[in-house]
């Protein structure tokens, strides 16, 4: 039975008092204490530049990779409730079909009917919107570490430091395209920018085609018109009305599961 | 080894104050003193990058630094038990995945150029390592904090998440099937003993 001094000696590579028997063990635990011993490891690249400047809030080897960035995004759409799943797929499936659409790609009558209601949208709003506000979740709190490493996967710095060209949420939803032709290519640029597919721009995209479809509902109501051409293209209509009463549900949500894509995005480079 | 750093505990607080404060000279500080024992650690338990493993589980250190609290004993605990989950997390991918060695001549066994290398070998620097890395798991982990990374039983109780007493009682048995090892007969069915892990 070895006693806790007898093994405090023995760790430290000494023989203890009157056990003879373990003096060939002390030794060789002297002798890993000795081989072991090493010089200090060079750091690593994002180490050593973490070093040089301690204050970069958040560390380079510590940015989620795209793949981790995808898991969080199905992790975050996972810990959403039924109906925000719903508008979340929604949102995705739009913003797929709206693209598809735009590129004439759709099965006839579908092609027909999209067609019909981009063309008879009034367009209300200036073009230039679109340009100058991007829908994009990937916002930074505003200090200039995160600032200075968000650097898109081209290259180019996406955020400066006057923040001039990263755009928040409240900015994009203050421009969001009501227009037939905008809203399409909105959509088409957002299907096409992997950084805005994901389930806060869907549920925008949601929202947005659903705040269409009323309009257009309206301006049919005043002229009293049934448009049975339509309601024929729509004839899941009833199903996208309740697409539509989800996309607001996740409208609602969609504050809380952004935040946490803030938080995660906002390290990106 | 040493290994507590050339950071003495009256020094350490104004140290971590610095480097919580973002000094760069107080980082470099905190890195110089435990880096050399987190990369042996490494290397010692396992890891083909320790160098590497060693920069990961600081960046993650600096990262989480504001909100440290404690002595220079606490701290050399906040970092052994961010290093030993990154080396578990290592051992598992590695585990998952098959593992991929390159070919280096110089280390094919199939080279050696005679038996007498290969005893002396065995004999040699690595065979008390090899002996505390044929031990079950939980021993070794102790073992290894307590010889390679320098930590009290405490210490080590703190980064395996166990209490003190399981920790020596670890340590005891650990000690003494190390001793049983070394008094075998070192015959070539020694190694039919690395059953046990």
């Amino acid at each position: 039975m070895i006693t806790d001094a007898e093994a405090q000696r023995l760790l430290n590579g000494d023989v203890p008092d009157g056990r003879p028997e373990f003096a060939e063990l002390a030794a060789s635990i002297a002798d890993v204490r000795h081989h072991v011993m090493r010089a200090e490891p060079t750091p690593s690249a994002a180490l050593a530049a973490r070093l040089e400047r301690p204050t970069l809030g958040v560390s380079v080897g510590a940015e989620p990779t795209s793949p981790k960035g995808i898991k969080k995004m199905v992790a975050s759409i996972a810990g959403l409730g039924i109906a925000a799943k719903v508008a979340a797929a929604s949102g995705v499936l739009a913003l797929g079909l709206a693209g598809v659409g735009a590129a004439g790609a759709l099965p006839g009558p579908a092609q027909d009917a999209f067609d019909d209601v981009v063309s008879t949208i009034v367009m209300t709003e200036d073009e230039g919107a679109v340009e100058e506000c991007t829908v994009d979740d990937g916002t930074t709190d505003g200090t200039e570490d995160v600032a200075l490493e968000s650097t898109v996967e081209d290259g180019t710095e996406e955020g400066t430091e006057d923040g001039t060209e990263v755009v928040d949420d409240t900015c994009a939803e203050d421009e969001l395209p009501v227009g037939s032709k905008e809203f399409s290519s909105w959509v088409v640029q957002g299907a096409q920018d992997p950084d805005k597919v994901g389930a806060e721009f869907g549920a925008a995209v949601s929202e947005q085609a659903r705040e269409l479809r009323e309009e257009k509902a309206e301006e049919r109501a005043e002229n009293g018109t049934g448009n049975g051409g339509s309601s024929n293209g729509f004839g899941n209509g009833g199903r996208s009305d309740d697409d539509s009463d989800d996309s607001t549900d996740e409208t609602e949500q969609a504050p809380t599961s952004g935040g946490k894509s803030d938080g995660n995005r906002g390290g990106r480079p | 080894m040493s290994g507590r750093g050339s950071t003495s505990d009256e020094t350490f607080a104004s140290v971590l104050a610095a480097a919580q404060a973002g000094a760069s000279w107080a980082c470099t500080q905190l890195w110089s003193d435990h880096a050399p024992a987190v990369a042996a650690f490494a290397q010692a338990r396992g890891s083909r990058e320790p160098d590497d493993l060693t920069s990961e589980v600081f960046l993650a250190v600096f990262d989480r630094l504001a909100t440290f609290r404690g002595d220079a004993e606490a701290f050399r605990s906040f970092v052994f038990s961010i290093a030993y989950r990154r080396l578990v997390d290592e051992l598992r991918m590695r585990g998952r995945r098959g593992e991929t060695v390159e070919l280096v001549a110089e280390e094919d066994p199939r080279r050696a150029s005679s038996a007498e290398d290969e005893a002396t070998r065995r004999l040699g620097e690595h065979r008390a390592l090899a002996l505390i890395a044929s031990l079950p798991a939980d021993q070794r982990d102790v073992m290894m904090l307590r010889i390679v990374a320098d930590l009290t039983v405490e210490q080590v109780a703190v980064v395996l998440d166990k209490r003190p007493g399981a920790v020596k009682a670890l340590q005891r048995r650990a000690l003494e099937r190390l001793r049983k090892k070394l008094d075998a007969p070192r015959t070539p069915a020694g190694p039919a003993d690395d059953s046990d892990s």
